[in-house]
């Protein structure tokens, strides 16, 4: 589903010039649950935000169900980062003053969804989460795991390829960050989506099925 | 959700900043309409009353209560003068306009009185002496029409400014959501578009609503500022409404443009990546 070949990243020039990834390659295929592990600065969400279209990369190949993705427009790589991809961040990045359910809305607003079938997916998903009876409250008014299992729902929304979820439990305690890693292994096998998980830790990291260190 | 639905939100959410938006432009609209609406009309009558003073033809104006008792006045001035030089316009159905060489005025100006006279309708005549009497009373209303401009220059300013800030501030508010949204499948153009429609609409809704109250507010300030009943009896060669009406849709076509310009810089600038890498700590 997704390749990545001799990928190189830096930031800076001249003498400043960090390399962040250099000759990276992986290979994703449907269904996979790998975790990414590194240490700060190593590159792990850069590889991410390549991964989601979110950054360029200096050389290499990233090929999506063999479309080559240097070569898409803007346009292309907003629809991709709608409907193949799911986002979590650690952050949650829900919008605050939007209810669980129109957050979950979104990126199927974006994908053109048809208002019948986002409301039908919109509740199945809300069910899926158990945050049912959250439907109408704002996400700024939630808990964290709350609103990390919003953001799961809200990546799941548009059935992506893949979800990419970057340090998904760094701000939750650990009953919360259970609750969602549950949640992440559920969506694997029930839904065979992929996901790729970049943590710090080691406990998280090995509820993956593969593992990778940068 | 609809994309409408999310704009309306978002006006809801900046409904404090739209609101200043929506009085500044309105306040903008209403200034423009009023010395629109006032100031053609005056500096019309002047140009027309500087026209026949140094011109060697003599304009007498005739206004009818209406359009049969103009129509019966115009037959019987044309009889009365036949083609003795005096040039006849029947300008609108309630006006007639008459121009006369100076040298025959005397002969000429007894026979239109008394064929006017003699058609039996009510009527106003303006003559040069009447024009002058004009060109004084108006110059109080330009010096009332220099302070509504200059009124309208620190408006139309600050408005500038106001706009501006508010832009920045609003679009500065919005990074945060614009970068989930960019997330979530929006293309950056698309997101731009999205901020300029709701833009767009406040300030079309001011320029809209200060139209309006500018409209209401003309006559009041004609009177007031003494270019009322003489004024407003004399028929122009076009509608200052109109006028006024054009003049401020080339204001509202600068305003959107200048904020279309700002949005799209700020917009262009904005890295979405790092929004999403530092959320809203930026």
């Amino acid at each position: 589903m997704i390749s990545l070949k001799n990928i190189y990243k830096s930031y800076g020039k001249g003498e400043a010039v960090r390399n962040v990834l250099t000759d990276f390659s992986l290979d994703i295929a449907p269904g996979d649950f790998i975790s990414i592990r590194g240490r700060s600065g190593c590159g792990k969400s850069t590889l991410l935000y390549i991964l989601g279209c979110l950054e360029s990369y200096d050389s290499g190949e990233y090929l999506y169900k063999g479309e080559d993705v240097s070569k898409m427009s803007e346009k292309q790589l907003a629809r991709m980062r709608g409907k193949e991809i799911g986002f979590v961040f650690q952050s949650f990045f829900l919008i605050p003053s939007l209810t669980c359910y129109e957050n979950i809305e979104i990126p199927m607003m974006y994908a053109d969804i048809p208002p019948k079938q986002r409301k039908d997916k919109i509740i199945t998903l809300l069910s899926e989460i158990g945050m049912s009876e959250y439907a109408n409250q704002k996400a700024a008014t939630l808990s964290g795991g709350q609103q990390q299992r919003v953001a799961i729902a809200r990546a799941l929304s548009c059935d992506p390829g893949i979800i990419l979820a970057d340090e998904p439990t760094g701000n939750l305690d650990e009953a919360s960050g259970e609750d969602v890693i549950s949640l992440f292994e559920r969506i694997n096998n029930d839904f065979g989506t992929a996901i790729l998980l970049v943590t710090h830790d080691p406990a998280v990291a090995s509820r993956a099925k593969l593992h990778r260190t940068l | 959700m609809t994309k409408a639905k999310l704009l309306r939100h978002y006006i809801k959410m900046n409904r404090g900043l739209y609101r200043a938006l929506f009085v500044q432009t309105m306040v903008v609209f209403a200034l423009l309409f009023v010395i629109a609406n006032t100031n053609l009309t005056v500096e019309m009558q002047l140009s027309q009353a500087k026209n026949t003073e140094n011109a060697d033809v003599y304009d007498i104006m005739y206004e009818f209560s209406d359009e049969s008792s103009c129509t019966l006045a115009y037959d019987s001035i044309t009889a009365a003068i036949g083609d003795e030089g005096a040039e006849l316009i029947m300008k609108s159905t309630v006006f007639i306009n008459i121009r006369l060489s100076i040298p025959e005025q005397t002969s000429l100006m007894e026979k239109i009185q008394t064929a006017v006279d003699s058609s039996g309708v009510g009527y106003s005549i303006y003559t040069k002496n009447t024009v002058k009497q004009i060109e004084k009373s108006g110059s109080g209303a330009l010096n009332f029409n220099s302070i509504l401009k200059l009124l309208l220059l620190i408006t139309m300013t600050s408005t500038a400014i106001g706009l501006v800030g508010v832009l920045l501030i609003s679009l500065y508010r919005r990074e945060y959501d614009l970068s989930i949204q960019y997330v979530c499948g929006a293309s950056k153009g698309g997101l731009i578009s999205a901020t300029l429609a709701e833009y767009f609409l406040v300030t079309l809704a001011g320029a809209a609503a200060g139209t309006v109250l500018g409209a209401i507010l003309s006559p009041f300030v004609r009177v007031f500022a003494g270019a009322g009943a003489d004024v407003g009896v004399i028929p122009l060669s076009f509608a200052p409404k109109a006028g006024a009406l054009v003049y401020g849709l080339f204001v509202y076509l600068f305003i959107i443009l200048a904020t279309a310009a700002v949005t799209l810089i700020r917009l262009r600038a904005v890295d979405m990546l790092d929004r999403v890498r530092y959320g809203d700590n930026i």
